[in-house]
């Protein structure tokens, strides 16, 4: 018995160590990337440890006014997106919890808002450019943070639902005789009780936007330009400066980081959140 | 305080009729327990009283005010939930005090309400705790407290004691009663449980299948029930129902015979009876039937089995193939040994139901049609006392 436990669990030890070294072994090469010389990058067989390990991307990066503005702008179209995304979807959300639709409308009108994100983004992507430069929006700050609404909404809409319907119906109505209009449930009642859905959302939201690539290059040049598209002018077209792209993939990486593992805690539970009766 | 009347309330869900027509008083200050087993349509008639249920049909009143097509908020209703319902993040004071605060109360008045709610509810201790640190019993006295605290025109109360374990439960209910004739509001009480209604209620309304079978005080609709599913559902244990036959005797009188218990009922109760005799159905309260050594009584039976309640005992008779269930004192059962035993029934205590239908034939007793309800404090209603059981209606 003891040795057939004592089996399975290296068994299983091996299984997890393997997950893990797939999942991390891309950041420790950027990470690694961004600290060698630039020759050693494009070596074969490829170098996987050197001792020339150097600060020098990061610290032209950093004095760079350009990647400062870049990050900058990145922060914006991120904080303006979530902020606008949260906001609309939990009303969506919590209106579509609440609202006595059949199941037939209910059905459709969910399927309808998940359809937004079944045609390519590059499909969008080209009126989206028309539709900003007649608004005026186009290279600005705000008119990104809208195109990346448009991407996070549907989806933050999906996840806060499955938080407002686990508030129990009961409190709803509780909550009308003690007088309430919806605006007051929802305010009051409701949002309070879905906070911790509210913050998982949120970060969801922040790293989409954040990591989006696509509409950030069409639809901005210098003003607004945001550090993927950044990342990515580092591809010159005789030369690809490794260790610049890869430290600034690091220094793009670690804010996220840093909110996920200070929130994993509540990202788990939202994940799992309605999964079980509590 | 204020009356409620539903005028032809009916609520159909898709082809499912949840009421049929129904017709409900409730009087300023009284105690009304609308009871029934799951899926009568009670839970449904106090949702329409409160506004979170639509009606297909028909009208509600508030103090003779049309509130039909008011919304929950504007109706001044307070409701305790069957799960309380409490704010998870509000503590217990915010809880009690969010009414208050919603309909801008001034915050002086707001503290007195909450706090002379609490200290009567005995929550004084507990008001800056949050729900999920307080017990089954303390929830439940802060869902009430929340409705107190409103000073609503009528309470409504969905099933607050089921929730609670047997112990709790049996004294909360004392306590309710208390609390609500101290503070005299009109209560409209939703339950499942027989003893509940019995013991809280002025007025009790008995729903089956989204129909009132019978309304009016607990102890005439005890002793005078409409038909077969009111007679079984009032009362612990329920009332025994065997089939029987009446047939005309010599003169005007009639004979009952139910397995063998045989015996004479007055020609007045059933004037109609025709000459070969009808079937019946023959309910007995088992609180009636005395039971005693073979050949003491009347009629002669088995006894299959007994249960000790400890105040009482059950004993379960076998009449000619028909159980019947007797209640008797503690220790009969023992003192009896199973077997042949005898037992005895006044003919004052039988009722008649027709066979098919199930109502009450030959029994005074009101319909359900007629709105009806009893004058408080549960005066007795002259025109029902127990002497006039055997008139005909």
């Amino acid at each position: 018995m003891r040795v057939v436990s004592f089996g399975r669990t290296m068994l299983r030890a091996l299984v997890y160590a393997s997950i893990v070294a797939v999942m991390a072994f891309p950041i420790y090469w950027l990470v690694l990337t961004s600290l060698k010389p630039q020759r050693l990058t494009q070596t074969r067989p490829p170098t996987y440890w050197t001792d020339q390990l150097s600060l020098g991307a990061y610290e032209r990066l950093l004095a760079d006014p350009d990647i400062q503005h870049f990050f900058i702008n990145s922060l914006a179209v991120a904080i303006l997106a979530t902020i606008t995304t949260v906001s609309l979807g939990s009303l969506a959300a919590y209106s579509i919890s609440r609202t006595h639709l059949s199941y037939r409308v209910r059905r459709g009108l969910l399927v309808w808002i998940l359809l937004t994100r079944i045609f390519p983004p590059i499909v969008i992507a080209i009126p989206f450019f028309t539709i900003m430069r007649s608004a005026g929006l186009a290279d600005t700050v705000l008119g990104l943070a809208i195109a990346h609404v448009s991407v996070t909404l549907p989806f933050v809409i999906w996840l806060l639902l499955g938080f407002f319907q686990e508030v129990p119906n009961e409190l709803e109505r509780a909550a009308m005789l003690d007088g309430c209009s919806m605006w007051r449930r929802f305010w009051q009642v409701n949002l309070p009780l879905v906070m911790p859905g509210i913050a998982v959302t949120s970060i969801f939201a922040f790293i989409i936007s954040w990591n989006e690539y696509l509409f950030a290059a069409v639809l901005t040049s210098f003003n607004a330009q945001t550090l993927p598209v950044a990342i990515a002018s580092f591809i010159g077209e005789r030369r690809l400066e490794w260790t610049t792209m890869a430290a600034l993939g690091t220094l793009m990486l670690m804010p996220v980081m840093v909110v996920a593992l200070l929130v994993q805690r509540y990202i788990v539970r939202g994940l799992t959140f309605g999964a079980v009766k509590e | 305080m204020a009356t409620v009347e539903l005028r032809g309330v009916r609520k159909v869900f898709g082809r499912v009729e949840a009421l049929a027509t129904v017709d409900v008083r409730v009087e300023d200050r009284s105690f009304t327990c609308l009871v029934g087993p799951s899926g009568s349509g009670k839970s449904t008639l106090l949702n329409i009283v409160a506004g979170l249920e639509s009606l297909s049909e028909g009208q509600v009143f508030l103090d003779g005010t049309d509130i039909t097509r008011q919304a929950p908020a504007e109706r001044d209703i307070a409701m305790v939930f069957q799960s309380y319902a409490l704010y998870p993040h509000m503590s217990v004071f915010d809880n009690m005090a969010f009414g208050l605060k919603v309909r801008k109360t001034p915050s002086d008045v707001v503290r007195q309400r909450v706090e002379e709610a609490a200290s009567l509810l005995q929550l004084s201790d507990l008001l800056d705790r949050k729900p999920r640190q307080l017990s089954g019993g303390q929830r439940q006295r802060v869902a009430l407290g929340r409705a107190i605290t409103r000073h609503p025109k009528v309470f409504l109360l969905d099933e607050p004691l089921s929730n609670l374990d047997a112990q709790l439960r049996f004294q909360t209910r004392v306590e309710l009663k208390l609390l609500f004739e101290r503070i005299g509001g009109t209560v409209i009480y939703v339950t499942h449980d027989q003893s509940e209604a019995m013991t809280l209620a002025d007025q009790v309304v008995v729903l089956d299948k989204g129909r009132i079978q019978q309304m009016g005080a607990p102890m005439t609709i005890y002793e005078q029930p409409s038909n077969v599913f009111v007679a079984r559902f009032l009362g612990s244990p329920a009332m025994n129902v065997i089939s029987g036959r009446v047939a005309r005797s010599d003169g005007d009188g009639l004979r009952l015979v139910a397995g063998a218990l045989t015996t004479d009922l007055p020609g007045e109760r059933l004037p109609d009876v025709p000459a070969g005799g009808v079937d019946v159905l023959v309910g007995i309260r088992p609180e009636l039937i005395s039971v005693a050594p073979a050949g003491h009584l009347t009629w002669n039976a088995r006894l299959r089995l007994v249960e000790s309640l400890g105040a009482q005992d059950l004993l379960y008779l076998d009449d000619e193939g028909q159980s019947l269930v007797a209640a008797g004192p503690s220790g009969l059962g023992a003192a009896l040994g199973r077997g042949d035993v005898s037992f005895d029934v006044r003919p004052e205590a039988i009722h008649l139901f027709h066979p098919e239908s199930g109502d009450a034939i030959g029994v005074r007793h009101r319909t359900s049609a007629a709105p009806w309800t009893i004058a408080r404090p549960m005066e007795p209603d002259p025109s029902s006392g127990t002497t006039d059981q055997e008139e005909r209606s």
